[in-house]
């Protein structure tokens, strides 16, 4: 399959699986002359091919438009310019992480398929980081940076009260991590309300930066989703 | 072997799967009819999508019999180490179902008997550490035979055991039995859940948690629900 077929799966997937709702967005690194591709502003369950535009590194269409396009876009623009090991990149606003990017109790790995998280995701505040500032949106390049740095080398990051951003070498990659972490938040809520819990130990998570391209494997995930998607 | 078994076997993953017991991940197995040491299990696939021809034969030690260039499961040592350490067991499910994953990690509170369903569970289901003997810098995935054999003695002869950060082994006689123990369990944790929140518990007593006399040998209910499941997931006749 090709990168702009994967991500438009990676889409309905992501919509499908209640990752994604009417809002968040879900990008890959271009293979052409611009930076990264994404759809226009739609709701990731109903993109299409046709959808898909070109951007270039400071998040602007490659090809001037007249269709609207997503606000938060310098999010992805801000990723790809600042990890070279990242081919994919999603926002949302996942109802489960949700009450860990404003609750002082760190989202954590817990269980093994969530190892990327690590010891703790770190949370970036858009208000601590542009004192005086207030934007309830990631709608400039210079906030997408903030966001970048904060996201480090990490598989992860919560934007506090917001949502989250989850990156991967590939759409697929970030398919199954945007699923993992979905599980983890749950099964860590549920456990924190039952008293005291093992989260997954630090050699148990896996090293954040994983460059390279990806593990050969059974690809039994990808048709999981996409059959359920259907695709 | 029997076609009979495979197509059961193949139910059992597709049941399991629309059920949401399985997802994307996790495995059921059945010792094989013929040759008791060895087992059926399918290749690396979503249950939900196995077909017979998915089928394969491994021997106690989960190497796979035969000519095949299939992917199988990694974590089929979880199947082995039962099998061997268990000549009741007939058949076996690795899942990762969401509703026991919190009960893996909890230090508070363990899975237990709540309902008639989850009786099994008794005053509580063992829990396996792969850290406990295999270090805190493991992937966590049951890779081979030693690890398979630790998973076999935290279970000991239970019917449920939990992996502490994973999932959990289910074992029974038949794959009709495992299938429904499987959505016991389901039901349990999500019942032993909803009772924490409604503070004091009516709970069993321990003469309520032995096992049974005073049903009629026979007097199985898994067939009725094996019909029923195999209507729900477009199986049925």
């Amino acid at each position: 399959m090709t990168i702009t077929g994967d991500l438009v799966a990676a889409n309905r997937i992501l919509g499908h699986e209640g990752i994604l709702d009417a809002y968040g967005h879900v990008s890959a690194r271009s293979p052409g002359d611009g930076a990264f591709l994404l759809s226009r502003a739609r709701a990731p369950e109903l993109v299409e091919e046709a959808d898909l535009l070109e951007f270039a590194p400071d998040g602007e269409p490659l090809t001037p438009t007249t269709r609207p396009l997503y606000l938060e876009r310098y999010i992805h623009a801000a990723i790809y310019a600042a990890r070279p090991d990242v081919g994919a990149v999603c926002h949302a606003h996942t109802p489960s992480i949700l009450p860990f990017s404003v609750s002082m109790t760190p989202l954590r790995s817990v269980i093994h398929s969530a190892r990327f998280i690590g010891t703790g995701a770190g949370v970036w505040d858009l208000a601590r980081e542009f004192p005086g500032e207030w934007s309830p949106l990631v709608r400039t390049l210079a906030y997408g940076e903030s966001l970048a740095a904060a996201l480090g080398d990490g598989g992860m990051a919560l934007l506090r009260g917001h949502g989250c951003v989850v990156v991967g070498r590939n759409p697929q990659e970030v398919v199954f991590r945007c699923v993992a972490m979905d599980r983890n938040a749950r099964v860590q809520e549920v456990a924190h309300r039952l008293g005291e819990y093992t989260p997954l130990h630090e050699g148990e998570c896996e090293i954040p930066r994983n460059p390279g391209p990806p593990v050969a494997k059974d690809n039994r995930e990808w048709e999981y989703f996409l059959r359920r998607a259907g695709l | 072997m029997p076609v009979d078994v495979r197509q059961e076997l193949v139910a059992a993953n597709r049941i399991l799967g629309h059920e949401g017991i399985l997802d994307a991940y996790g495995h059921v197995s059945v010792r094989h009819p013929g040759n008791p040491r060895h087992f059926l299990l399918c290749r690396a696939r979503s249950p939900e999508n196995v077909e017979p021809a998915d089928v394969l034969e491994f021997d106690a030690e989960g190497g796979l019999v035969g000519d095949s260039d299939a992917i199988p499961y990694i974590e089929r040592f979880i199947h082995a180490g039962v099998y061997e350490a268990r000549p009741d067991v007939t058949a076996v499910c690795h899942n990762h179902a969401m509703s026991i994953l919190p009960f893996s990690i909890s230090r508070s509170v363990r899975l237990r008997a709540t309902i008639n369903a989850s009786r099994v569970f008794g005053d509580g289901v063992p829990v396996w550490d792969i850290a406990d003997e295999f270090g805190d810098s493991t992937d966590m995935l049951v890779r081979n035979m030693e690890q398979g054999r630790s998973l076999a003695r935290a279970l000991g002869p239970a019917p449920v055991g939990l992996m502490r950060g994973h999932g959990s082994v289910v074992a029974g006689n038949d794959l009709r039995q495992v299938v429904s123990r499987c959505l016991d369990m389901d039901r349990g944790a999500r019942a032993q859940l909803s009772v924490m929140t409604l503070g004091a518990t009516r709970s069993f007593t321990d003469a309520e948690l032995a096992p049974h006399a005073d049903l009629p040998a026979g007097a199985t209910t898994d067939d009725r629900a094996w019909e029923y499941l195999l209507h729900r997931a477009g199986l049925g006749e």
